[in-house]
């Protein structure tokens, strides 16, 4: 496989990759040599795959369509039946790249206008301070409604917040406990139905949930709506 | 000329304005023609020609506009600190879409670029660059979008039809990427 020498670098989207590994090439753009692209688009992908880059689902969408294009280019063509030429596959992918080209042309002369407009500078509109503010007529009675209005507003009580009173991470402790000492596995029903209050039901179930996040513990059930069995994890990676 | 008097009328009224003035507005509030408000427009160019005079008209958004000369740009800028629009190039390319197509929806902006457009449009929807234009006749109504009038204005055109044309010579494969847009 031939050694291709690929630098890691940004690309905002699958049209942008492809440009680059076309001008990279020299590529003639209405004669592109699909099989060699796709192969080295796809090497590409697997590239960023490897340094951990988030290969977004846009750049997947275009490998398909490269293979695509591919596979057709490379099926025996079957026997033109009239006179119309026989469409190139690749030509959907030709014309999506010319008019990709033709935009990152102009979005450049866009910039170029840009700097050059930003080098002439000019003034705020005047402002002219209007000192005679309009003001609604209004009479005294007005004012003794709207007082009244401000004498007759109820006082509430103070809400009243309860303090949670079961802490996530003092239930965690918990469980892992209760598990350690009834031979690393619990009924799901046991861990809930001791508790008491509802807040105290959440917070178990909470701090169950947290314990699975965090790979302490793995649940298992044999059938919908049979019992939930709880584990202890053997292979505790130290995370809490 | 006899109308030569009106010269200092024109020149205040863009330094007051600002903003550009329509040659219609600048007519109608010195109550003559739009072709003597041109002539005006000239004689305040020839004056500003010369080295040393700092202001000049520009033309954009379809107006007159006074404004500093780009030889005093740096200068300018030690006086006032102005936030300097930063498009990224997806904002750029976005922008050239719109620009150069418009009227045009998020999903015809979409299959050009090849992703999708919707954080870059809200973006530019932020700087106020562009614009909702209403809504495509065909299924979903989608909505449709369009430069607007701050557009021409920052970008220096007079009107969307002074937007550059493409280089004749389009087989020129230079490496756009190459010349950095920042």
């Amino acid at each position: 496989m031939p050694n291709y020498n690929i630098k890691i670098q940004d690309f905002e989207g699958p049209l942008d990759l492809l440009m680059h590994l076309i001008e990279k090439d020299k590529v003639d753009i209405y004669d592109i040599p699909i099989v060699d692209i796709a192969e080295q688009y796809i090497t590409y992908l697997n590239a960023m795959k490897e340094f951990d880059m988030d290969v977004a689902s846009d750049f997947l969408v275009m490998a398909a369509t490269l293979l695509q294009i591919k596979s057709r280019m490379l099926l025996p063509k079957p026997p033109v039946e009239s006179e119309e030429e026989q469409e190139d596959p690749r030509q959907m992918l030709v014309d999506m790249l010319v008019e990709y080209r033709k935009i990152r042309i102009q979005a450049k002369m866009l910039t170029e206008s840009l700097a050059t407009a930003l080098g002439y500078h000019q003034r705020k509109p005047m402002q002219f301070p209007d000192i005679r503010k309009k003001i609604k007529p209004l009479s005294f009675d007005d004012l003794i409604d709207s007082l009244n209005g401000l004498l007759t507003i109820q006082e509430h009580e103070p809400a009243l917040i309860e303090r949670q009173r079961f802490n996530v991470q003092d239930k965690m402790n918990k469980i892992i406990d209760l598990l350690e000492k009834n031979n690393h596995s619990l009924e799901f029903s046991a861990l809930i139905t001791n508790n008491v209050s509802r807040s105290e039901i959440i917070a178990s179930f909470l701090a169950i949930l947290e314990l699975m996040r965090l790979n302490r513990i793995t649940i298992s059930q044999a059938r919908p709506f049979s019992t939930i069995f709880i584990f202890l994890r053997e292979d505790m990676t130290d995370v809490l | 000329m006899f109308y030569d008097y009106l010269r200092g009328h024109v020149e205040a009224l863009l330094f007051a304005a600002g903003e550009p003035l329509s040659k219609k507005r600048i007519a109608d509030i010195l109550q003559t023609e739009t072709e003597t408000v041109e002539r005006l427009i000239a004689l305040l160019e020839e004056d500003y020609r010369s080295k040393n005079r700092g202001i000049c008209v520009r033309c954009v958004a379809d107006g007159y506009q006074l404004v500093t000369k780009p030889d005093f740009d740096n200068l300018i800028r030690q006086l006032i600190s102005q936030q300097e629009l930063k498009l990224s190039s997806a904002a750029m390319e976005t922008l050239a879409i719109i620009a150069f197509k418009q009227p045009v929806t998020r999903s015809e902006m979409e299959a050009i670029r090849g992703v999708k457009v919707d954080g870059v449009v809200n973006t530019l929807l932020d700087t106020g660059l562009i614009c909702e234009a209403g809504r495509k006749e065909s299924i979903g109504k989608p909505i449709i979008y369009g430069t607007t009038e701050l557009f021409l204005t920052t970008f220096g055109f007079n009107s969307i039809e002074d937007l550059p044309a493409l280089p004749e010579d389009l087989s020129v494969l230079q490496s756009v990427k190459d010349q950095a847009i920042s």
